[in-house]
């Protein structure tokens, strides 16, 4: 089954002062082979977090810099789809939904069911809520 | 920042013969005497640059110095900000 990586497992995966850093790092380079993506919104989710002072500090990257390191990751020798929503979003799975932070997880896990992926998530919450549609990373 | 500074003829002086000393303005720019005075005078830190490995399909970031020690919590919030 091919994964569809959540915003943390991506953005961890990148920045090496994450603390789950070296866990996305190993898990993701093992599982690229099988075929692996993100969909949109987390391309644009690592683009913001690189290019925000409170996450990287001095470091914060321009545009231009977020946007190279995103494609490099997603290049290579495996490289990852960037995939968007083929489906508007749908009611019977956003309706389960206890709160307004698990929207997004819920839409994720949409994706993920609609593309013929699983959700790669470190986040207890959403891999309880939906163990059909996730894998956990680690 | 672009600015205009009202400088002392003594101190104009002084920066183009450091300017003309150092090969001219192409090598040592006003702007950049001047910046340099005020670094080594006052201390400002300088910027520390993240490392950024960039092999493709494998990319790591060694965050800035400065790097906040970064938590869920954090990440969320900036994500909804």
């Amino acid at each position: 089954m091919k994964a569809l990586l959540d915003n943390n497992v991506f953005f961890a995966a990148l920045v090496r002062h994450h603390p789950s850093h070296a866990l996305s790092r190993r898990w993701l380079d093992r599982v690229k082979p099988g075929g692996w993506g993100i969909a949109s919104e987390t391309y644009l989710a690592a683009v913001r977090l690189l290019m925000n002072p409170k996450v990287m500090g001095s470091g914060a990257l321009t545009s231009a810099a977020a946007l190279t390191v995103v494609e490099t990751e997603l290049s290579g020798p495996h490289p990852g789809l960037v995939i968007v929503a083929p489906k508007r979003p749908a009611r019977a799975l956003l309706e389960r939904a206890t709160g307004h932070r698990q929207i997004m997880d819920t839409w994720l896990v949409q994706i993920a069911r609609d593309t013929g992926h699983k959700l790669a998530t470190h986040d207890t919450g959403t891999l309880a809520h939906w163990p059909e549609q996730t894998i956990r990373v680690g | 920042m672009k600015t205009t500074l009202d400088l002392p003829d003594d101190i104009a002086q002084v920066l183009r013969l450091e300017s003309a000393r150092r090969g001219g303005r192409k090598a040592a720019s006003l702007t950049f005497l001047v910046s340099h005075a005020v670094r080594k005078t006052y201390g400002v830190p300088t910027v520390k640059k993240p490392r950024i490995d960039l092999t493709p399909g494998r990319v790591v970031i060694n965050a800035a110095a400065d790097a906040p020690k970064l938590t869920p919590a954090l990440i969320n919030g900036v994500l909804y900000d």
